[in-house]
């Protein structure tokens, strides 16, 4: 159980962040950040934080993330992501307070079946793209158009991250965007970038069969969370810098 | 126009389109259009087509079995009537199946929303079609044999 008898967790926290985070701890002693503590969106269990049941999760190297000179802070590794996302075309995002960092979140966007992002509107629409053809068209006569949503997630912490085996729904999926803070507290902007942080990336998708059909959570996936990252244009960013 | 000749061609229209949207409906339960819930594309299709195909299909089965009405002729008024809203309600069947292809909205929800306005003209169709195959003919005068009634 956390310090607030409340809500289980795994293993002993840093008493800091035990302190911030904990959404019990907001609750009972109206401590809070800046950002909302990311449990409130991708149920966090207390501060030690599990995200929903993940399909796809990658580690991105150091080098890409820290000043090539000089300490590292935590505003410098947003600031970065933050950087990559608007050229990746995403535009919107917003932050979340975790146990000793921060996690960012992406629009939903669609995607096609290799991983690209669908262009112009259809990109961020709720629903499945109107095919533009004429033969695109007939073909959607015969056969199901689907979608393929996605939602990228960073999340730059000392923490283990320990997934829980709750699903997020796609609708919940599309409020983290609309629900998170616009920035980063202080306190974690100021923190420095240590060795023991990683910044894990973790990528929600789900798949509506037919526009009939509600989007669900799709596991396995058929793409690697490589792939997901370079086809959406984040992972050349960050390598561009 | 003899009553035979006008139930043939009314029977004609109904079987070649009520064939082509079921053969179109086969391909898209193969290829998967509605995924698990094909069943409910079926659930729509045959209500809307089978109760007027059954009613001509055993009218005609009984007319093979009963002597000729080669002689006997159709009232014209109601033969061109039945054609009409045969045509139109076909139509509207037809443009809720294709017109999916082109709509925002999903085909399944296509099919729910249909019943809205394809519910009163079947009531329409399956009426007169009624009235026109299974009332008696009127018959011939021998001086009016082989033109249409008026």
């Amino acid at each position: 159980m956390c310090s607030y008898g409340l809500c289980p967790v795994a293993r002993p926290l840093p008493k800091r962040a035990r302190r911030i985070l904990c959404h019990h701890a907001q609750n009972a002693d109206g401590v809070r950040g800046a950002a909302p503590a990311l449990r409130q969106a991708l149920p966090y269990q207390c501060s030690l934080g599990h995200p929903p049941e993940l399909r796809l999760a990658r580690h991105l190297r150091h080098p890409l993330l820290q000043n090539p000179t000089g300490t590292t802070f935590l505003q410098d590794v947003a600031t970065r992501l933050e950087k990559a996302f608007n050229q990746a075309g995403y535009g919107e995002m917003s932050w979340y307070e975790v146990p000793d960092g921060f996690a960012m979140v992406s629009r939903l966007e669609q995607f096609s079946s290799d991983g690209t992002p669908l262009e112009g509107e259809d990109r961020f629409a709720s629903e499945i793209a109107q095919p533009r053809s004429l033969g695109e068209r007939l073909r959607g006569l015969f056969i199901a158009r689907q979608g393929h949503y996605r939602v990228i997630t960073f999340i730059v912490t000392s923490v283990p991250i320990q997934q829980s085996n709750e699903r997020l729904s796609r609708d919940r999926a599309m409020e983290l965007v609309s629900t998170g803070a616009d920035r980063l507290s202080e306190g974690i902007r100021n923190q420095v970038f240590s060795g023991n942080h990683r910044c894990t990336a973790l990528i929600y998708e789900f798949e509506q069969r037919t526009p009939d059909h509600a989007a669900e959570f799709v596991t396995p996936s058929r793409l690697d969370g490589t792939v997901h990252l370079r086809r959406s244009g984040i992972l050349t960013a960050l390598e561009g810098r | 126009m003899s009553i035979e000749e006008c139930r043939k061609r009314l029977a004609i229209v109904w079987f070649v389109i009520s064939g082509v949207l079921f053969f179109v409906l086969i391909l898209q339960t193969i290829f998967g259009r509605y995924a698990d819930r094909v069943s409910e594309a079926w659930s729509w299709f045959l209500p809307t087509i089978m109760p007027s195909l059954s009613l001509i299909a055993a009218t005609w089965a009984s007319d093979l079995s009963r002597e000729s009405t080669q002689a006997e002729k159709a009232n014209a008024f109601l033969y061109r009537l039945a054609l009409l809203v045969s045509v139109f309600y076909l139509c509207a069947i037809v443009l809720v199946v294709f017109a999916s292809a082109f709509s925002q909205i999903p085909p399944l929800e296509m099919m729910r929303q249909s019943n809205l306005f394809l519910g009163p003209i079947q009531g329409l169709v399956a009426a007169v079609i009624g009235i026109f195959f299974v009332r008696k003919s009127e018959k011939k005068s021998p001086h009016q044999a082989d033109a249409p009634s008026k």
